[in-house]
């Protein structure tokens, strides 16, 4: 559920996934800006990205025919789902069709935004997740913790007691043994499986391929060796042409993980078409729009529709630092998540996520597409808002208003004013360790320090001085 | 209406359009990176190539080439290979096969590649900027070849290395064929604990077996 306030203090009270998160965090910030200092152009590229996405989205009926359109004059079967259900109903008919019941999974946020696993496994369908990262979370029962580095709450150790109860590995087992152990137990699966599944980075409406960037390789294992492969992507990832690209890959890696580029990209157009190529004989292509063409309406919301899910507002966020991703109790999490989970999700069940923010503006700063989170936060504040002024029409705020004509008393006159902070010093000193025990100052006090007043005011000192 | 139809119209309303209003040109791509200087390529993506994680070895004539796999095969310890389809590769079958070496085509058995000790591609092209090989699977198979065996070993002409990724792109056929892989280093992972390890579902160990260009006649 979307409580982050409760979540946020359980992530407070964890002091191992605070230093991995920290760990985390500042490590693909620095690199992040280590290759940026080799990028000179990068403003300029961050504008044209930002120009290519808006123009794709204010046209998106029209690229999105395009891209069907040839991705089916390709050989590809294209699915249109409204909803996450509409989704996992239609890869869960393709699996069916496909005679198999062993599904493998590349790393995707769009099937773990409509719970897809679940739905195959209700359907009797084992999909297991192959990016080692994903595998982890999946073996623990748990939801991603960061959108590129999913397992990066937990420390080697938490893993290796996992890997000991689920596949016998030694228990004080280093990373790479870890990771060699997870490849055995894949391959197997990736052999067996008779359907792969992906998400995908970008549509390219003028060719009608797909691209998926990754660096372990099980994205293009999943996409060669079962003999049917579906993708389920949302409706904003598509692009106009192939020479676009080249922007987004300048972009995406560096933000995301501080790569001048990750390690394999698949440009896959269509499914095999003679006997002796290697890939899948089918592809499915699921477009997804699950709330998307909501988000569209107002130029406004419309701009978080050019997320390319690099993960860099994550990083930078200083709550995020601080809380990491669980707290966000959604799919999504951090800065882009607290915008568009409301949005996918409804207002309602993510209402506290717009307020988990400063708006200090990191994310803003480091966006590729140059998404202005904060404003997009501030517009969804003023909706969670305007939703609950019915309530507050029934009940003004009394106590407030009274709080605020004692403030305009003393503010009024120069006698009045020095007579209330010293009230007011007395007060602190006296006062202060009980006051902040009671509401409704204990509220604020959760998380914050009450600074002291200074022993003389300012006016005291400079009478002196003068 | 069918599905296609209701999200489409879901798209219009929003946006406030009709179907077949009419399209601008999206933005000009521009040059979002310079090109190299030609004397500059080979240096460069093999200084990249290196930076990513995978070797470079230069080649200065295409009858060193047998001896230069034949060697790199003894150091991995390999005694199988799956070869791919195009010629260059196929060439070499019969003097592995002489010397010890058991030869996989690409589309044995799967047991029988995944048990193999090494691949054996070329790449259609090298892109100097990113030390980038680019796989074209409709010349040749090299998709499973370059993917599953723990080391790759792939042969790349220097006259087809290009300067940039915008290069590249625009080298590509038309029609794009089913499947491209763009390969920078070996597979790595960072997910636990930010430890990279290289070899998590691909090879990890690439190397790149460039072919000096004025020297192959
Ligand atoms: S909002 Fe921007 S920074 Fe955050 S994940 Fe999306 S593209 Fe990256």
């Amino acid at each position: 559920m979307e409580n982050f306030a409760a979540n946020a203090l359980a992530a407070l009270a964890n002091p191992i996934q605070r230093e991995a998160l920290h760990k985390a965090t500042t490590t693909f910030a620095e690199r992040r800006l280590g290759v940026l200092l080799r990028a000179p152009n990068w403003q300029d590229w961050r504008t044209h990205a930002r120009a290519i996405k808006d123009h794709t989205l204010e046209h998106l009926d029209y690229y999105l025919q395009q891209f069907a359109n040839n991705a089916a004059a390709r050989g590809c079967v294209v699915h249109w789902a409204a909803t996450g259900d509409d989704a996992n109903r239609i890869v869960t008919e393709i699996t069916k069709a496909a005679n198999t019941t062993a599904a493998v999974k590349s790393k995707s946020m769009t099937t773990e935004e409509i719970h897809l696993n679940e739905a195959l496994a209700k359907a009797g369908v084992d999909a297991v997740e192959t990016d080692l990262g994903e595998w982890i979370i999946q073996l623990a029962g748990e939801v991603p913790f960061h959108i590129v580095v999913p397992a990066i709450h937990k420390t080697r150790a938490q893993i290796g007691q996992l890997l000991h109860e689920k596949i016998g590995v030694a228990k004080d087992a280093s990373a790479a043994e870890l990771t060699a152990a997870a490849r055995v137990v894949l391959r197997e699966k990736f052999a067996a499986a008779g359907i792969g599944i992906s998400g995908g980075n970008f549509l390219i409406a003028e060719t009608g391929s797909l691209l998926i960037l990754e660096n372990e390789g099980n994205a293009r294992l999943c996409t060669s060796l079962p003999r049917v492969h579906v993708a389920v992507v949302g409706i904003e990832k598509v692009i106009p042409r192939n020479a676009d690209l080249d922007v987004f890959l300048k972009l995406l890696p560096r933000s995301g993980t501080g790569q001048d580029l990750t390690t394999y990209q698949s440009l896959l157009t269509g499914p095999k078409t003679a006997a002796s190529h290697e890939g899948p004989a089918e592809i499915h292509i699921v477009l997804l729009d699950n709330g998307r063409t909501r988000m569209l309406r107002e130029p406004k919301t419309r701009q978080a529709l050019a997320c390319i899910r690099c993960g860099a507002c994550l990083n930078a966020c200083p709550v995020y630092q601080q809380v990491g991703g669980h707290a966000y109790g959604s799919v999504y999490p951090g800065p882009i998540g607290a915008v568009i989970t409301p949005q996918l999700v409804s207002l309602k069940r993510g209402k506290q996520l717009p307020f988990a923010s400063t708006l200090c503006g990191a994310c803003r700063e480091v966006c590729p597409v140059k998404i202005d989170i904060p404003e997009l936060l501030l517009h969804l504040r003023g909706e969670v808002l305007v939703g609950n002024q019915a309530a507050k029409a029934a009940a003004p705020d009394r106590l407030q208003a009274l709080g605020f004509s004692i403030w305009a008393f003393f503010m009024r006159g120069k006698r009045r004013y020095a007579f209330a902070t010293t009230l007011a010093r007395c007060c602190d000193r006296m006062f202060s360790p009980l006051l902040r025990h009671l509401p409704p100052l204990s509220g604020w006090h959760k998380g914050r320090e009450l600074p002291r007043l200074a022993k003389r005011s300012f006016r005291a000192q400079w009478r002196k001085q003068g | 209406m069918s599905d296609r139809e209701k999200i489409l119209a879901a798209v219009r309303e929003a946006l406030g359009t009709k179907e077949g209003a009419p399209v601008p040109q999206p933005p000009p791509p521009v040059t979002i990176s310079l090109p190299l200087q030609s004397t500059e390529l080979v240096a460069h993506f093999a200084q990249r190539v290196v930076a990513v994680g995978g070797r470079v070895q230069r080649l200065a004539a295409i009858t060193d080439l047998l001896g230069a796999v034949l060697a790199t095969l003894h150091a991995a310890n390999a005694h199988s290979v799956v070869l791919s389809d195009a010629p260059i590769v196929q060439a070499m079958r019969q003097p592995l096969t002489e010397n010890g070496i058991t030869c996989l085509r690409s589309d044995a058995e799967l047991n029988h590649l995944l048990a193999a000790d090494a691949g054996i591609t070329t790449a259609q092209y090298g892109i100097a900027e990113t030390g980038t090989l680019i796989l074209d699977a409709g010349r040749e198979r090299s998709r499973l070849a370059s993917l599953l065996p723990p080391l790759h070993l792939c042969l790349l002409p220097e006259s087809q290395l290009l300067s940039t990724l915008g290069e590249a792109l625009r080298a590509l056929p038309h029609p794009l064929p089913y499947a491209i892989t763009f390969v920078s280093g070996p597979s790595r992972t960072a997910d636990i604990e930010l430890q990279l390890v290289v070899g998590v579902h691909g090879p990890k160990d690439l190397c790149v077996l460039l072919i000096e260009s004025q020297k192959q006649h």
